[in-house]
C-alpha cells in the first residue's frame, strides 16, 4: 500500500515537473516566434509571461513534490507558495496592460515573488536539511558497522571464562598477602580490653543456607527450573579444579549446554 | 570453628555458629581521644570501659566513645571513611586493629577459616579498595585465621537469598558505603560498590539543614520513617529527600552495570541489608524507585534481611547482622567443603593401600 503511494507520488511530481517545464518552454518558443519586444501585443506579453510564470511555479513545485522525507508543514508551504503565484500571473493576465502601473504592479510582482520564494526556499531548506540528516546516518552507520559483533558460543564461552574467574580461590583479588609484621602495640590496653571478653548477641538459628550453598556451588542442587540445573551444572565444572574429573564430565557439559541452547531456542 | 566478619565504616560484626545458633560480637568501629590521668583510667576500668592508653592520651573504643562523645560533647573519630580505611586518620589501623581483635578473638584452632566482607571497587569515586582489603586480612590472618575475602553484597545474597537458589541482588547499604552484586546460582554476575551510604545522607541533610552531623544521625536513628508526613523545611522531610536521592543513584548504576552485562533470563528477588536500611518505610520506598527503573531483569519481590535480633525483644528486624551472617555461612560452606575434600583424599589413600600390598605379594 505503502509502495502504490510512494509510486503515485513520484508520478504525479514528475508530471508536475514536466508540465512546468512544457509551460516555460512553451512560453519561451512563443516569445521567439512572435519576435517578442517591449512593443508587441499585450495580448502575445501576457500569453508569453503567462505560461513562463505558470511553467516556473509548477518547476519548483515539481521539485518540492520529489523531496523525499519532507518536513512538517512541507505541503502547506507548497500549497501557499503555488496559490501566491497563481493569484500573481491571475491577477497579471487580468489587469495588463491596462492596470499595469503602481502600485498594481507591486502588488502582483510581490505577490508572484512571495510564492517563489517559498517554493524555492521550502525545496532548499528540506535539501539542506535531509543532507544533514543523511550524513549523520551514514556515520551512524558506519560506527555500527565497525562494532565487534559476536556470536551465541563467543558469549558463551565470555560467560564460562567469567564464572571461572569469579569462582577462583582468589574471589576477583590480588593474590598478594600483605604480611604485618608481629610487633607490640606502641600503646597499653586498658584493662577491660585485656581482662573481659567481648559481649555476644546470640540467636537460635540452624544456618541451612550452608548446605544449599554447598550444593549450589558443586551443581547438585535440584530445581525445578532446567535452566537452572543447566547453569549449576556448569558452575560446578566452572569451580572444579580437578583436571582429570572435568575431561570425565565433558560429555555431560555438552550436554547439559545443548539442553540450556535448545531451552532457550525454543523461548 | 569458621568465622564470619563484617568489617563496616560504623560496625565491625563477627558472627560465629554455636549450637544451634549464631553469636554476634559488635563493636562500633569508632573511638574518643581525651587526656588521660590516673582517676579516669580508674573510672574507666571500674566501668568495664574499652580503651587504650598513651602517655597523656587515652582512646575510648567502640559503643563507648558514642557515650563519652555525648557527655563530653567532643566529636569521634571513624577509623573508616566511605567503607574503607580512612586515610584521614593517622591510628585508623591501629585502633581497627584492636576492635577486630577484640570481636574477632583468638582461632580455636590454627588456619580456622574466616570469611572477611569487603567493598567491591566503587563506580562513581576513585577510591580503589584493595588497600583496605589487604590490611583487614592481613590484620585477620596475623591472628592465625585463614582469611577469605568477600563482596558484601554477596554475603548479604548468601546470607538471604537461599530460597531462590541464591538467584538474587543483594544490597548493602552502610553508613560509608552501598554494594550491589547481582548473583545467579550464588556465582556473581555484577559487583560494585557506591561512594554514598548513610554517613552521606546525614552530611547532605546537615548542609541543607544547618543542623549538626550528630543531631541529624541522632533524629535518623530514633524520629524518622520514610513516607511519612513532615513540614516544609524540617530535618525529617530532608532526610526523606536525601533517601529518595540515594535510592534513585543507586538503581541508576544497577541498571546501567546490567545493561553492560547480558543477565540470565530469570527471576530476581532483592535483598536489602545494612544499618541504613533500619529506616521505616524504606523497603516501600525502594520497591516505588525499582518499579519506576525499569531494569533489564525481571525483578520478583524485595526482601529485607528476615534476620531477628533477640537483643531488641526478640522480634525485630536487624539488617545489620545479615553480611557477618552471610559471611559466616560463606566460611562454613568452606571449611565443609574442605571437610570433604580431605575425607576423599583420605579414602583415597586407604583404597591406594592394598592395591600396593599385592603389588608388594
Amino acid at each position: 500500500m505503502d509502495t502504490m503511494k510512494s509510486k503515485l507520488n513520484h508520478y504525479f511530481s514528475s508530471m508536475t515537473l514536466l508540465s512546468g517545464f512544457l509551460l516555460a518552454l512553451a512560453g519561451i518558443v512563443y516569445a521567439l516566434s512572435v519576435h517578442l519586444t517591449r512593443r508587441s501585443d499585450p495580448g502575445e506579453i501576457t500569453i508569453t509571461y503567462g505560461f513562463i510564470g505558470l511553467g516556473l511555479s509548477l518547476i519548483l513545485t515539481g521539485i518540492n513534490l520529489m523531496i523525499k522525507e519532507p518536513k512538517e508543514y512541507h505541503n502547506y508551504v507548497i500549497g501557499g507558495g503555488l496559490v501566491l503565484n497563481f493569484i500573481g500571473v491571475g491577477a497579471f493576465t487580468l489587469i495588463y496592460p491596462g492596470g499595469w502601473h503602481y502600485p498594481n504592479v507591486t502588488y502582483v510582482a510581490g505577490t508572484y515573488v512571495a510564492g517563489i520564494c517559498l517554493l524555492a526556499g521550502n525545496a532548499f531548506a528540506n535539501s539542506v536539511l535531509n543532507q544533514i540528516e543523511e550524513r549523520a546516518r551514514q556515520l551512524f552507520e558506519k560506527k555500527a558497522e565497525n562494532t565487534q559483533k559476536y556470536s551465541e558460543e563467543e558469549i558463551e564461552r565470555e560467560v564460562q571464562r567469567t564464572l571461572e574467574e569469579s569462582l577462583s580461590e582468589r574471589d576477583g583479588f590480588s593474590s598478594f598477602n600483605l604480611g604485618i609484621k608481629k610487633e607490640d602495640y606502641d600503646f597499653i590496653l586498658g584493662k577491660a580490653l585485656t581482662d573481659s571478653e567481648e559481649k555476644k548477641i546470640v540467636v537460635k538459628d540452624d544456618i541451612s543456607e550452608v548446605e544449599s550453598l554447598r550444593l549450589a556451588r558443586s551443581g547438585k542442587l535440584k530445581v525445578s527450573d532446567d535452566g537452572l540445573d543447566s547453569a549449576s551444572m556448569l558452575l560446578a565444572q566452572a569451580i572444579n579444579t580437578d583436571l582429570a574429573t572435568q575431561s570425565s564430565n565433558k560429555k555431560g557439559i555438552f550436554r547439559s549446554k545443548m539442553k540450556m541452547f535448545k531451552r532457550h531456542k525454543n523461548g | 570453628m569458621a568465622k564470619g566478619l563484617d568489617v563496616g565504616t560504623m560496625n565491625i560484626i563477627c558472627a560465629d555458629k554455636g549450637d544451634g545458633s549464631i553469636s554476634f560480637a559488635q563493636q562500633r568501629n569508632a573511638f574518643l581521644e581525651m587526656e588521660s590521668n590516673d582517676l579516669t583510667k580508674h573510672m574507666l576500668d571500674n566501668g568495664k570501659v574499652l580503651y587504650t592508653h598513651r602517655g597523656n592520651n587515652l582512646n575510648i573504643l567502640g559503643e563507648d566513645a558514642f557515650k563519652f562523645s555525648n557527655v563530653f560533647n567532643k566529636s569521634i573519630r571513624r577509623p573508616m571513611k566511605q567503607g574503607i580505611i580512612s586515610p584521614e586518620e593517622k591510628e585508623s589501623i591501629s585502633m581497627i586493629k584492636v576492635i577486630i581483635e577484640r570481636v574477632l578473638g583468638a582461632p580455636e584452632k590454627k588456619g580456622e577459616i574466616a570469611y572477611i566482607s569487603v567493598p567491591a571497587n566503587p563506580v562513581d569515586n576513585q577510591l580503589n579498595v584493595l588497600y583496605h582489603s589487604k590490611t583487614v586480612e592481613a590484620l585477620a590472618k596475623q591472628l592465625g585465621y585463614s582469611t577469605y575475602l568477600i563482596d558484601e553484597g554477596l554475603s548479604v545474597v548468601y546470607s538471604d537469598l537461599s530460597e531462590s537458589n541464591f538467584t538474587g541482588v543483594g544490597i548493602s547499604i552502610g553508613a560509608g558505603m552501598t554494594n550491589v552484586t547481582v548473583a545467579y546460582m550464588a556465582t556473581p554476575i555484577v559487583s560494585f560498590s557506591i561512594a554514598r551510604g548513610g554517613d552521606w545522607i546525614d552530611e547532605q541533610v546537615s548542609i541543607a539543614t544547618g543542623m549538626a552531623k550528630e543531631r541529624i544521625t541522632a533524629i535518623k536513628e530514633t524520629d524518622f520513617a520514610i513516607g511519612s508526613q513532615y513540614e516544609i523545611g524540617s530535618v525529617q522531610g530532608a532526610l526523606a529527600v536525601y533517601y529518595d536521592a540515594l535510592l534513585t543513584y543507586v538503581l541508576q548504576h544497577l541498571k546501567r552495570k546490567l545493561s553492560e552485562t547480558a543477565p540470565p533470563d530469570a527471576e530476581f528477588q532483592v535483598a536489602i541489608a545494612g544499618g541504613s536500611t533500619r529506616a521505616r518505610g524504606f523497603v516501600d520506598m525502594f520497591e516505588k524507585r525499582l518499579a519506576q527503573a525499569d531494569l533489564p531483569i525481571r525483578i520478583s519481590s524485595v526482601r529485607k534481611t528476615r534476620y531477628i535480633s533477640s537483643s531488641n525483644g526478640g522480634d525485630s528486624r536487624d539488617p545489620i547482622y545479615a553480611i557477618a551472617r552471610g559471611c559466616l555461612i560463606a566460611a562454613l560452606t568452606k571449611e565443609a567443603s574442605l571437610g570433604s575434600e580431605a575425607q576423599a583424599a583420605v579414602s583415597q589413600a586407604q583404597m591406594a593401600e592394598p592395591v600396593g600390598s599385592e603389588e608388594e605379594d
